[in-house]
């Protein structure tokens, strides 16, 4: 088993500085989220050795491998931009990454089959790489990392070059193979946070280097640890806490826009479990398919409300229940 | 990790240095010997001589003047096709376009010949105009002329020009002259704040390139000026090296050349450097020509692009059949050929069989240890960070002109003894792979710049070493790349006249040489029969060069 730890690890670049810790448990499936600039990807680099660390330390299933050479750390990678090997087919490019490791000729060529029926390609033995598609070079990407039986898979956003379709249902398979490794742990790149939410057992958020929140997609979606992971992690209405009170505990509330309830007629309920925002005007409305998100006004704040039906009126109230409610001071939670 | 990977590449890269070092700063430390010792002791004398002499600076008005004027005429003649060919699509399109490479790898000692056979009085040209016009005089005299010498460099280099500014402007996105022009911009005003801007770095750098060249020219200029009045450094070296024999003297001189090239190097270099960045766009430029006007341009500037460009080498061809021997009878025959296969004994042409083997052989030798010290070299200074600096100083053999490069080495032959290795043949090599080596560079390492870092990094990752990956991965992906390396090497030492013909001093014998030879005992016929085997060997390694440029261009 294989978990990957890094402790206050430390890369620095004229103008960026990379600083964090997290750990991924053996087996888990783990995206890494930011903003571009963020530092997601030299986190690979760091993990598969490509870039020193200036300090630090890096453990993969209890191995020390801060210090480890490239060729033994057991890591697989797969690039953004694929670096297939385009003097070699297909079958050559897998079969590429097993010439190092004491094997059979019989055992090699079942290995690179089965590797290739994983992927969805099998029969593409022969194929040149310049007469695949985007969508199977990425495949073959795929394939070729995991054919030495890496301890951890390192995703480099591997779906940005394709099309909505295609990335929605490689998505799907790249977390099926990752199932099938039993105990391979997996770091996935993505500025996405859709794609996170959906794929991983648990999302790392980054921010200028630095860790913002490490929790399951739900903590992070229902519980945003910092106003920016609230912000990224999806739609949500920011209102400063002074409208309400003058509670000095916190600053901001932050509420999603399915906690939001729509009324055209005044609000009857319960005051005390609810935050009612009175005479809010409508300014937009957008289709989302299933619902609307309707854009309101409230007192000069953009306030976000998801809706099953278009709003009639102009002039609207709504009220969310108190516990959906976040509670930030200086951009933290508060409990 | 870093550092595992700076072994594997300066391993490779040691043995190639010393060895740019011995062929190339041995010779060249041997020129400013020759220039600064005097009897043992250290002088500065020779060297101010020759920087402050008048006879000197007139030269050296003559050369700019020449070179400079040869580069605005070349690019002048080229802006109108790079316009065509960059902005419409037309038959015979890429034909033209790779035909105006084939002057890269096409000697200066045939382009010399093909204007003497073409443009001299009693040339192709003069014989038709005299029998349209009825005289008997010929009515073009422009051989052995200022002008003879400037045609023949706009006859080398426009295609210079014209692959660069057409490779540039072809490579610009059309939206940004569509955007001017729906702001109301009229074409005109778009193309000189718009599409000029753009292109002008391309065909600034094509200029200094071209004037680079004619700087260091040789072949043309000892041909057809060859006169006081026509007289550049490159000439003047040669003169007083292998004519006067004043060899300190020429050393002296090659100081003060190579301090000018040097300096028209690194602004050349800074130039082109300051002006790399290439605009990334997806959608071609060309578009169908729309007017009829437009497709008559096309036609006239191939037609008259084409005449100038084939005439004086079809009329080689030609005048290798034809004779005009008072003694042996006019007419056409085979006879320069019997002679040149040895089927029937002449003087001036018996040794052109063992040229024609001695040139392949030095060619083949030289390209060979070119390509791979190039290739060596440019791995290694690809991944190196003090890539830049020995980059520069791989390129320097293109500053030291390849007279001044000559003069260096049979300087080295005279320090050595008789018996010793570094004699004839084997000096003509090494003096072909300096001249060669920045080419091969040239070709070399924009290729290996642009290659993916990241596919090595995945071999790595795979379990592979930074030799093995190497090997595996990043050689044989621009495998075509330095086989069109060493084709070019090979073409460009078949066809070197000035450093052999420094070097040579009866001893070795090359094509291009016997082909000189031919040309000052005016045995016209033989010269050309020579000049038609190095046209065809040419030929064949041009579209080997063109083919493979296909390849990696797909």
């Amino acid at each position: 088993m294989s978990e990957l730890i890094l402790e206050n690890v430390i890369v620095e670049y004229p103008n960026f500085k990379l600083d964090l810790s997290f750990k991924a448990e053996a087996g888990e499936f783990v995206s890494v989220i930011g903003p571009s600039g963020s530092g997601k990807s030299t986190i690979l680099s760091v993990i598969s050795g490509l870039t020193p660390i200036k300090e630090g330390k890096i453990t993969l299933g209890g191995r020390d491998i801060t210090h480890e050479k490239i060729q033994k750390r057991h890591v697989g990678i797969v690039f953004q931009d694929y670096a297939l090997f385009e003097n070699m087919n297909v079958s050559k490019n897998i079969a590429y990454a097993l010439k190092f490791h004491k094997m059979k000729r019989k055992e090699k060529k079942e290995t690179k089959d089965l590797l290739l029926s994983l992927v969805g390609l099998e029969g593409f033995d022969k194929r040149k790489i310049s007469t695949l598609s985007g969508g199977q070079c990425q495949r073959v990407a795929l394939a070729r990392a995991l054919a030495t039986s890496p301890e951890v898979l390192l995703l480099d956003e591997p779906l940005s070059a394709l099309d909505a379709n295609l990335r929605r249902h490689l998505k799907d398979e790249i977390r099926k193979i990752h199932d099938k490794a039993e105990g391979m742990t997996t770091i996935y790149v993505t500025h996405d946070i859709e794609e996170a939410l959906s794929i991983s057992d648990r999302i790392v958020i980054i921010k200028d280097g630095k860790v913002e929140m490490s929790a399951r997609p739900e903590e992070i979606y229902q519980h945003p640890a910092t106003q920016f992971t609230a912000s990224f992690s999806g739609d949500g209405t920011f209102l400063p806490a002074s409208l309400f009170s003058d509670n000095e505990n916190y600053d901001t509330i932050f509420f999603r826009p399915e906690s939001v309830h729509m009324t055209e007629s005044p609000f009857h309920g319960d005051f005390k479990m609810h935050l009612c925002l009175d005479n809010c005007s409508v300014l937009s409305t957008e289709y989302r398919g299933s619902r609307y998100l309707v854009n309101l006004d409230f007192r000069g704040h953009l306030v976000k409300a998801e809706t099953t039906d278009i709003p009639n009126k102009k002039i609207v109230s709504v009220y969310i229940r108190k516990p959906l409610i976040s509670f930030f001071k200086d951009e933290k939670l508060i409990n | 990790m870093e550092k595992k990977r700076f072994d594997y590449y300066t391993a490779i890269s040691i043995i190639p240095l010393l060895i740019l070092f011995l062929v190339f700063f041995l010779p060249l430390y041997q020129n400013l010997k020759g220039a600064f010792l005097s009897d043992g002791s250290f002088t500065i004398k020779r060297v101010t001589e020759s920087f402050t002499s008048a006879y000197n600076r007139q030269i050296l008005v003559f050369t700019l003047k020449q070179a400079s004027l040869s580069a605005l005429f070349s690019v002048l003649f080229a802006l109108p096709g790079a316009y065509l060919f960059s902005n419409y699509k037309f038959h015979f399109r890429k034909l033209v376009l790779s035909i105006s490479n084939l002057c890269f790898v096409l000697p200066s000692i045939l382009v010399v010949l093909g204007f003497v056979i073409f443009y001299g009085n009693g040339g192709v040209l003069n014989t038709i105009l005299m029998k349209i016009l009825r005289t008997d005089e010929p009515p073009l005299r422009i051989l052995y002329s200022f002008k003879a010498i400037i045609l023949a460099h706009v006859f080398l280099n426009f295609p210079v020009a014209l692959s660069l500014i057409t490779d540039s402007w072809s490579h610009l996105s059309r939206n940004q002259e569509n955007a001017s022009m729906l702001m109301g911009a009229s074409s005109i005003k778009t193309f000189c704040k718009i599409t000029l801007p753009r292109i002008l770095p391309s065909i600034l750098s094509a200029g200094l390139l071209i004037f680079l060249f004619c700087f260091t020219s040789f072949s043309i200029i000892l041909v057809l000026g060859g006169g006081p009045q026509f007289t550049t450094i490159e000439v003047e070296i040669y003169r007083l090296n292998n004519i006067v024999r004043n060899t300190s003297k020429a050393a002296a001189l090659s100081v003060y050349s190579f301090s000018v090239n040097l300096f028209c190097l690194v602004i050349y270099l800074i130039f082109s450097s300051l002006f790399k960045n290439r605009e990334k766009h997806r959608l071609s430029r060309l578009v169908k020509p729309n007017s009829r006007l437009t497709y008559f341009a096309i036609t006239f500037y191939i037609v008259i692009m084409m005449l100038f460009f084939f005439a004086p080498l079809v009329s080689i061809i030609w005048r290798s059949f034809y004779s005009t021997s008072q003694r042996l009878g006019t007419g056409y025959t085979i006879r320069a050929y019997k002679e040149l296969f040895g089927l029937e004994s002449s003087l001036a042409m018996k040794n052109t069989l063992g040229a024609i083997k001695s040139s392949l052989s030095i060619a083949i030798a030289s390209a060979s240890v070119s390509t791979i010290i190039s290739l060596c070299l440019a791995l290694w200074i690809s991944k190196s960070k003090k890539g830049a600096f020995f980059e520069l100083l791989s390129m320097l053999p293109m500053a030291i002109s390849s007279v001044t490069l000559g003069l260096g080495y049979s300087l080295m032959r005279a320090s050595v003894s008789d018996g010793s290795i570094l004699t004839g043949p084997m000096l003509v090599v090494l003096a072909h792979t300096v001249i060669t080596l920045p080419f091969c560079l040239r070709t070399l390492l924009p290729i290996l710049r642009s290659q993916k870092e990241n596919k090595l990094n995945a071999a790595y990752t795979m379990g592979s070493s930074k030799m093995k990956a190497s090997l595996d991965i990043e050689i044989p992906s621009i495998l075509s790349s330095i086989i069109k390396a060493f084709i070019f090497a090979f073409a460009l030492s078949m066809g070197e006249v000035n450093a052999t013909l420094t070097l040579a001093q009866g001893k070795v014998s090359t094509l291009p040489l016997q082909l000189y030879r031919l040309i000052n005992s005016y045995n016209y016929q033989g010269a050309c029969a020579v000049g038609t085997i190095l046209m065809v060997i040419t030929f064949i390694v041009f579209i080997l060069c063109e083919y493979l440029f296909r390849e990696t261009e797909r």
